[in-house]
C-alpha cells in the first residue's frame, strides 16, 4: 500500500487505526528513536483523534494525527533534554546500551538522533512523509521560512557528516 | 550535494521503515482508544429543558387572564370637570351649535325673532346647551396662574 492517506467520513475509528498503524508507528520511531516510546506517543496521538472523531473523520483524520503524534514527540524531546543528570536514559547511553529491535541504528541515524527535536522532525516529515514546506509549516505550527530554516540546519549538520565520512574513509 | 543528500535520506527511510512493523498486540492496544459515546450526552438535559419549558408555559397560560380584557387604561389627564358644565367665559370661544335655520318658502314671511317660537323643522338639540346665567361659576385656574377672585392678602411667591 503506497503512501496515501485515510480519508473520509465512512471509515470508523477502528479501521483508520488498522489502515494508518504502520505509517504513523514508524514515523513515531524515526522521531524518538525508541519503540516503547514511539507506540505510547502514538497511542496517546489517536487518543486525541477519537476524542474530536466526528469533527476529524470529515477532513483528514491521519494528517491530524501525524501532526499531534509530531508535536507530542517534540514535547517529549524537550523534556528529556531536560532530564536532570543520572537519570536512566543517561545511563543507558553511558553504558552503551544495543539498539532496540526495529530501531534503525546506522550512521545516519547516530547523526539524526543528534539532531535538536524540531529540526530531526522537519527531516522526517519531509523525506519520509513526503510533506510540502507549507504542510509541515502547518504540522509544526511554524513559519514555512522557519521550516526552511531547520531543514537547513539539518542537512549542513549531514553534509557535515558525509565529509567526515568521506574523510575518514580514505 | 544536497540531491545527492535527500536521495541519501528519502533511501534511508524507506529501508528502516521495512523493520518497523505494528505487531497484532500493537494494534489491539491502539484501537483500543476509541471514541466514547456522546449520542445521550445531551439527552436528559434537553428533555429538562423541555419539560421545564412546558411547565413555565402552562404556568403562563394559566395565569393569563381570560376572557375580554377590561377598557384599556387611558392616561392620566387632568380632573374631570365638574358636575355643572360652566359657561364659558366669553361667548366667542364656545358658540351653541347652529341649529338648522327654517327653509323659507317663497311668500313666506319672515319670522321676526328666530326665538319667538318652535321652528317648523326639527333642529337638532345640543348636547349642552350654553345659558348664559347671571352667576357665573368661576373654573380653577390653572397652577401658577393669578386668581380671578380677590384675595385676602398679596401672595407670597
Amino acid at each position: 500500500m503506497s503512501v496515501q492517506e485515510t480519508r473520509g467520513a465512512e471509515f470508523t475509528f477502528e479501521e483508520f487505526v488498522t489502515a494508518s498503524a504502520g505509517r504513523l508507528l514508524r514515523t513515531a520511531v524515526f522521531l524518538v528513536y525508541d519503540r516503547h516510546l514511539a507506540e505510547d506517543l502514538l497511542q496517546v496521538a489517536y487518543e486525541r483523534v477519537a476524542r474530536r472523531w466526528k469533527r476529524v473523520a470529515a477532513g483528514n483524520p491521519e494528517a491530524y494525527a501525524r501532526k499531534v503524534l509530531v508535536n507530542l514527540a517534540i514535547d517529549e524531546g524537550r523534556r528529556r533534554r531536560d532530564l536532570p543528570v543520572g537519570s536512566v536514559a543517561d545511563v543507558e547511553r553511558v553504558a552503551g546500551a544495543p539498539a532496540a529491535a526495529g530501531v534503525p541504528h546506522g550512521e545516519l541515524d547516530e547523526v539524526l538522533r543528534a539532531l535538536p527535536a524540531k529540526q530531526r522532525a522537519v527531516v522526517v516529515l519531509r523525506y519520509w512523509c513526503d510533506l510540502g514546506e507549507h504542510e509541515i509549516a502547518e504540522a509544526l505550527g511554524i513559519s514555512r521560512g522557519t521550516v526552511k530554516s531547520h531543514t537547513s540546519r539539518a542537512m549542513a549538520a549531514l553534509r557535515e557528516h558525509m565529509k567526515e565520512g568521506r574523510a575518514g574513509g580514505r | 550535494m544536497d540531491d545527492e543528500l535527500e536521495s541519501l535520506l528519502r533511501a534511508h527511510y524507506r529501508n528502516a521503515a521495512d523493520d518497523i512493523q505494528a505487531g497484532p498486540d500493537t494494534l489491539r492496544r491502539l484501537r483500543a482508544a476509541r471514541p466514547a459515546p456522546r449520542a445521550r450526552r445531551w439527552g436528559l438535559p434537553l428533555c429538562a429543558a423541555l419539560v421545564t419549558a412546558a411547565v413555565v408555559l402552562a404556568a403562563a397560560v394559566l395565569v393569563w387572564p381570560r376572557g375580554e380584557r377590561a377598557e384599556p387604561a387611558r392616561p392620566a389627564g387632568p380632573p374631570a370637570p365638574t358636575s355643572t358644565p360652566a359657561p364659558a367665559p366669553t361667548p366667542s370661544v364656545t358658540r351653541p351649535p347652529a341649529s338648522p335655520r327654517p327653509v323659507r318658502s317663497p311668500g313666506a314671511r319672515k319670522p321676526p325673532d328666530s326665538t319667538a317660537g318652535p321652528s317648523l323643522l326639527p333642529t337638532a338639540r345640543p348636547k349642552h346647551s350654553v345659558r348664559p346665567s347671571t352667576r357665573v361659576t368661576p373654573v380653577p385656574p390653572p397652577p401658577g396662574r393669578p386668581t380671578a377672585e380677590p384675595t385676602t392678602g398679596p401672595r407670597s411667591r
